[in-house]
């Protein structure tokens, strides 16, 4: 017969046989069709978050990099800084602008201005479908007079000014400006402006004085970035940051560092990249496990055909297709389940617009065709490479040289862990790494427990212990994926704990007030004047809440001024009162300006002691108190800082709950919260932060379960003989029943011995690693038995059912 | 970029700034669509045409006026567009040919004159924009560069006496108190110019006496330098090579538009060995039909210079080359008025003359924010066999 005909003839057999195993092929198909579902999922919601942040970067800042600043800095400095650049003394520089910020009051408010000059840094780069030919708008009037059109560029971007039609007009300040794009409608007024506009927007005084030059500077890892981001979009993050040039008399900082709610943002995307990487990892163990549950099924068939002449190229070719073709199925199931997997997660985030089309970029369409294709092929050859006989002496040295490796990945992981020029993708290597010290060690660990007696368990719990212990080689991608998936679900569990532990204490502390209200400047003023006045009755005092925006040594910086009395600090957990000479600074300032309790530091102006450091989750920007009572601060153009007033908190005589009606009834234009409240968005809100990652490891540890049971099946299969002797000598149902327990409780020791201890590392790098470096703040590591035990009891349960399920399947 | 000045001023820059403002990337959540079929104009951004306000008026082309030097070397801020374009034809001590542009554009931005505003130094109505170019044939490289930036004297600018026109390092200048000897230096990312232009031929006056007109309403005033003697250095890497030769310069100020139905332009800078030189420009309209406003000139070894109207010159394409198949293919005549790609090899007939150019280099693109091909070329006698000289070639609207 030619080999086509039987080929054919064998794939149509390997059809027949996934028909006639129905739980198996179905099993399986599954299996791969969630692994495929989170390897698209991921996908989709790190590219549609790397979308919103980029959304973050103000259109003024995109093109830029760094940011360089010195003292009393002027347009001269500039045009010869620039005229360094021109004469190649800034290596490395690729372009650079002039930058101008103040504040000016626009409609009771104070609008933030920063103008850039949009010559020499473009707001905006990319696509390029402009018009062009807007020739008609030129008048061929002879001999024509002047006409005073304004500045050049009169096109503006706005934020916080409520809702304008991109297009729209506005006059500030004498000048008419055209609206090119609005964000963030109710959020801080911001204006950015090419710098003429924002010159003339600022007022003469003073006239050719600059906040900033920007630079862009060129990365050496751009290329390495952009296929890194490519593949696992934000996962660049973890790359190390180019080094500012060096640039005498000026400091240059990393825009990176000084944006910190984009860089915040990567660093999510980092972790959910990471995690989507285990899922990968997870998902691929699950192939090459169904490869194997298939191959040990057909093992008799394949031995007689190859007995008969049939060529193992053959057997292999054809084994390979039907694998092929369950996969691709599996492949197509799992786009459609991870595209509504994502769909869902992004909406529970609130992050998706109800018609907007989910990306679907080239790379993830080659990482699930690599899924679907090359990974079978590869699980194929293992496969073939497993079930080759080997001798105890082989075996005994494999140990050996797995042992070594596993204390060198351990050391490996450590130094990945501590040494902190790794930046994120040193937390994330050293997680890869203590998971390569699991997959490692999955076999020594077999046989130590193997080893063991097992005294005191009844005798069908041990033959079912013994059995499982006994067959590593059917079992390891199975064990490996399962211990991987329950360890990061311990590890990301413990983490999520740990922060939300820290942030309700954080809410507790800061939340002091009983009401707090919001509302526009003007309203709040007059509600404050009532409130004095004694003129709305049951509240029993107000605290204002006044915000302003500065720059300390080029490092951006939210200030806050309120009354920081003992009760007022008490919110930052300082015990006395703040003297007016001094300044609180959050973590993440206190890291960026390199300044501890004690020291001293100039803002706007005036100098101020830093009287303590206080912690915070959430805290991106870098933030700051001072008293109502601090010295008058300037900003960077020498003008007196403005502050505004952004929110009042009011303590009530009697229910909170009560007073807040009341004021939402006599003032509907104020927003009123009680602490309640405010306490209760806070969590939910931090829930839905995390509800991404709950779900992708719940879909690790349903594809490990799957895994489970197709290794539990292969184990079977390959043991028939065995358990047909068994139920010949009379084993019972019930008996049958402690066998898989048996299996599980095997399961279970070995997830609770490999999977506890790197569940643990996992959280320890998130917290004490990779929390400080990508967000900049630390959170204490706080153990719940919850974070553990639900784990390992889902593992001990899908083991049982895999394999009561498996021993059905057998049967039939 | 030349030639018609609607084409190239006008529609380049505002193309340009188009670009710049609203054209590239987007802003996510920026939140509603522009009123007017999702996009902005010009006049809109560039604060031109505001609701209330009086309509920008730009000074045009006279044809009464009479070209005042060395005053019109430098800038005319009351017209809408106007710039210095030199292309350059040289060899080395061996006679490996080197080909150069240095291209500085002048847009207003609003009508008027210039003012300054003591209050506000980043003010300015002048935007200027630099194109720059180096051809290695030995190489086979082709390098450029492109700059832009505000009209702002540190930055950029332009003067009639002692003339000069600079944007950042790029300068032209006059190194004594007449318009020429000129002085060019200017450097992209890996060359630079240093190169000394003296006169050759003297100024042409184009069209009727410096007034070239474009169009029924359309008008230039335009002259040109057109066989400067060339004598320098270039510089690539660490590499320099004394070079010399000859330019071409021209100048040209307006306020015109570009009409309905062109789809691009050809012009030709020819250097003849007999002495000769001769300018065309050809612009290519949707319809296939002749533009009546064609037109060249022809400068005799002798300086006297003729205007070539539109029926004494035909430019017959004959090969065109495409940079994704990276060699040149047959021309298909059928798209003789709309060519795909960049047409490279040309037959000229100029009166009973005929001439055979070819691109010295075929990738001479200038990817630059708007894409177009300028670069070297060779003319030969109508069999391309006896070489008769070199030139310059622009080819505008094409797919890239």
């Amino acid at each position: 017969m030619p080999n086509a005909s039987l080929f054919a003839l064998l794939l149509r057999a390997q059809l027949r046989f996934a028909r006639a195993t129905p739980l198996t092929s179905l099993s399986a198909l599954l299996g791969l069709a969630l692994g495929i579902a989170s390897i698209v999922a991921v996908h989709q919601i790190c590219e549609q978050i790397v979308r919103s942040l980029d959304a973050v970067v103000p259109v003024d800042l995109r093109a830029a990099t760094h940011r360089a600043t010195r003292a009393e800095l002027r347009a001269d400095d500039y045009f010869e800084l620039r005229r360094q650049w021109r004469a190649g003394d800034l290596a490395g520089v690729r372009s650079l602008a002039p930058q101008l910020e103040g504040r000016r009051s626009y409609q009771g408010r104070s609008l933030a201005i920063s103008g850039i000059d949009w010559l020499a840094m473009p707001p905006i780069s990319g696509r390029a479908d402009a018009q062009a030919d807007d020739a008609s708008q030129n008048n061929p009037a002879p001999n024509a007079s002047a006409t005073d059109a304004g500045p050049i560029f009169n096109g503006v971007y706005v934020f916080g000014l409520g809702e304008q039609a991109a297009g729209a007009r506005l006059t500030i300040a004498g000048q008419r400006l055209t609206v090119l794009g609005t964000a963030d409608p109710q959020g801080a007024a911001r204006l950015i402006a090419d710098i003429e506009v924002a010159q003339a927007l600022l007022g003469p005084t003073p006239a050719d004085r600059l906040s900033a030059v920007l630079l862009q500077v060129a990365d050496p890892l751009e290329g390495v970035r952009r296929a890194l981001n490519r593949f696992l979009p934000g996962f660049d993050a973890g790359l190390p940051l180019p080094a500012p040039p060096a640039i005498p008399g000026w400091q240059v900082q990393d825009l990176a560092v000084l944006l910190p709610e984009q860089r915040f943002g990567r660093s999510v995307l980092f972790n959910l990249g990471a995690l989507g990487t285990l899922s990968i990892l997870v998902a691929w163990f699950l192939m090459y496990q169904t490869a194997l549950l298939w191959f040990r099924r057909q093992e008799p068939v394949f031995a007689l055909l190859r007995q008969q002449g049939t060529p193992q190229p053959l057997l292999f070719a054809s084994f390979s297709a039907a694998l092929l073709l369950l996969s691709t199925l599996a492949a197509a199931l799992g786009v459609v389940l991870g595209g509504l997997l994502a769909r869902g997660l992004l909406r529970a985030l609130g992050d998706l617009e109800p018609d907007i089309a989910l990306p679907w970029p080239p790379a993830l369409a080659l990482k699930v065709i690599a899924s679907a294709v090359l990974v079978p092929l590869l699980s194929v050859l293992l496969v073939a490479r497993a079930v080759r006989p080997v001798t105890a002496q082989a075996e005994r040295r494999a140990v050996r040289v797995r042992l070594l490796v596993a204390v060198a990945l351990t050391l490996l992981a450590l130094a990945l862990a501590l040494l902190p020029q790794g930046g994120l993708l040193g937390g994330f290597a050293a997680i890869l790494t203590g998971c390569g010290v699991l997959v490692v060690l999955l076999t020594p660990v077999l046989q130590v427990l193997r080893a063991r007696r097992w005294q005191g368990l009844d005798l069908h719990l041990r033959m079912g212990v013994r059995e499982l212990l006994w067959h590593p080689r059917d079992l390891a991608a199975a064990l490996a994926a399962l211990a991987l998936a329950v360890a990061t679900s311990i590890g990301i569990a413990t983490m999520v704990q740990s922060f939300r532990a820290d942030f309700e204490l954080m809410l507790d502390q800061r939340l002091a007030d009983d009401l707090r209200v919001e509302g526009s400047v003007l309203d709040l003023q007059l509600f404050a004047t009532a409130v004095e006045r004694g003129a709305v009755p049951d509240a029993a005092g107000q605290r204002r809440y006044e915000q302003a925006s500065v720059r300390v040594e080029g490092v951006p910086l939210t200030l806050t001024r309120s009354r920081l009395d003992a009760r007022g600090a008490s919110r930052f957990a300082v015990a006395d009162a703040l003297p007016t000479d001094a300044v609180l600074l959050s973590e993440a300032a206190g890291r960026r300006l390199g300044r501890g309790a004690g020291d001293t530091v100039e803002i706007g102006g005036a100098r101020l002691q830093v009287a303590a450091l206080y912690p915070g989750y959430g805290d991106l920007e870098g933030t700051g108190q001072i008293d109502t009572q601090a010295p008058e601060l300037r900003d960077t153009l020498g003008q007196t800082l403005s502050f505004e007033l952004v929110r009042l908190g009011v303590d009530a005589v009697g229910e909170p709950r009560d007073l807040a009606d009341a004021i939402s009834e006599d003032w509907p234009t104020l927003r009123v919260a009680t602490r309640a409240m405010v306490r209760d968005r806070a969590v939910l809100i931090f829930d839905r932060t995390f509800a991404i990652t709950r779900a992708l490891t719940a879909v690790a540890l349903l594809v490990a379960a799957v895994g489970l049971y197709s290794a539990l099946v292969a184990l079977g299969l390959s043991q028939s003989r065995a358990h047909r002797l068994l139920t010949f000598m009379g084993q019972q149902r019930a008996e049958r029943l402690r066998f898989a327990l048996g299996r599980a409780l095997a399961v279970t020791c070995v997830t609770l011995l490999l999977a506890v201890p790197l569940g643990f590392f996992i959280a320890a790098v998130l917290c004490y690693v990779v929390n400080p470096r990508g967000f900049g703040w630390s959170v204490p590591l706080t153990w719940q038995p919850a974070a553990v035990l639900w784990p390992l009891l889902w593992a001990f349960l899908a083991a049982v059912l895999a394999g009561l399920l498996g021993d059905r399947n057998e049967a039939h | 970029m030349k030639r018609t000045e609607a084409l190239r001023g006008g529609r380049l820059l505002a193309r340009l700034l188009v670009l710049l403002l609203v054209g590239c990337g987007e802003a996510p959540r920026m939140a509603p669509e522009p009123a007017a079929g999702g996009r902005f104009s010009v006049a809109e951004l560039l604060g031109e045409q505001g609701e209330g306000a009086d309509p920008p008026s730009y000074a045009v082309a006279d044809p009464g006026y009479r070209l005042q030097f060395p005053l019109d070397h430098g800038p005319h801020p009351r017209f809408k567009s106007e710039w210095w374009y030199l292309t350059l034809n040289l060899s080395d001590a061996d006679g490996a040919e080197f080909g150069g542009q240095f291209t500085i554009f002048r847009q207003a931005l609003r009508a008027g004159a210039p003012r300054s505003d003591r209050d506000n130094p980043w003010a300015t109505a002048q935007v200027y924009l630099g194109h720059l170019a180096m051809t290695d044939v030995a190489a086979g490289q082709h390098r450029f560069a492109e700059r832009l930036s505000r009209g702002l004297p540190p930055l950029a600018g332009s003067r009639s006496a002692p003339f000069a026109v600079w944007l950042d390092d790029w300068r032209l200048e006059s190194t004594g108190t007449t318009f020429l000897p000129a002085r060019l230096e200017a450097g992209g990312e890996d060359f630079r110019w240093s190169l000394t232009l003296n006169e050759g031929k003297p100024r042409v006056l184009q069209g009727q006496a410096g007034f070239s007109p474009k169009g029924p309403e359309q008008a230039s005033h335009y002259y040109s330098y057109p066989r400067l003697q060339v004598s320098g250095t270039l510089q690539q890497g660490t590499r320099e090579t004394v070079v010399t030769g000859t330019g071409w310069l021209d100048r040209e100020w307006s306020t015109s538009v570009l009409s309905a139905g062109q789809v691009g332009w050809d012009w030709f800078a020819l250097q003849l060995d007999d002495g000769r030189d001769l300018m065309l420009f050809n612009l290519r309209r949707e319809d296939c039909s002749r533009d009546p406003y064609d037109h060249g000139l022809l400068v005799a070894a002798d300086g006297r210079s003729e205007y070539l109207a539109a029926e004494r010159f035909e430019l017959t394409p004959l090969r065109q080359w495409s940079a994704g198949w990276g060699r040149h293919s047959a021309w298909r005549p059928l798209d003789a008025c709309r060519a795909e790609h960049w047409p490279l090899e040309w037959r000229v007939t100029v009166d009973d003359e005929r001439f055979l150019v070819r691109a010295a280099l075929s990738d001479q693109r200038m990817l630059t924010t708007v894409h177009y091909w300028e670069g070297l070329v060779r003319v030969f006698d109508e069999h391309g066999d006896v070489p008769l000289g070199r030139g310059y070639l622009e080819l505008t609207g094409y797919a890239d």
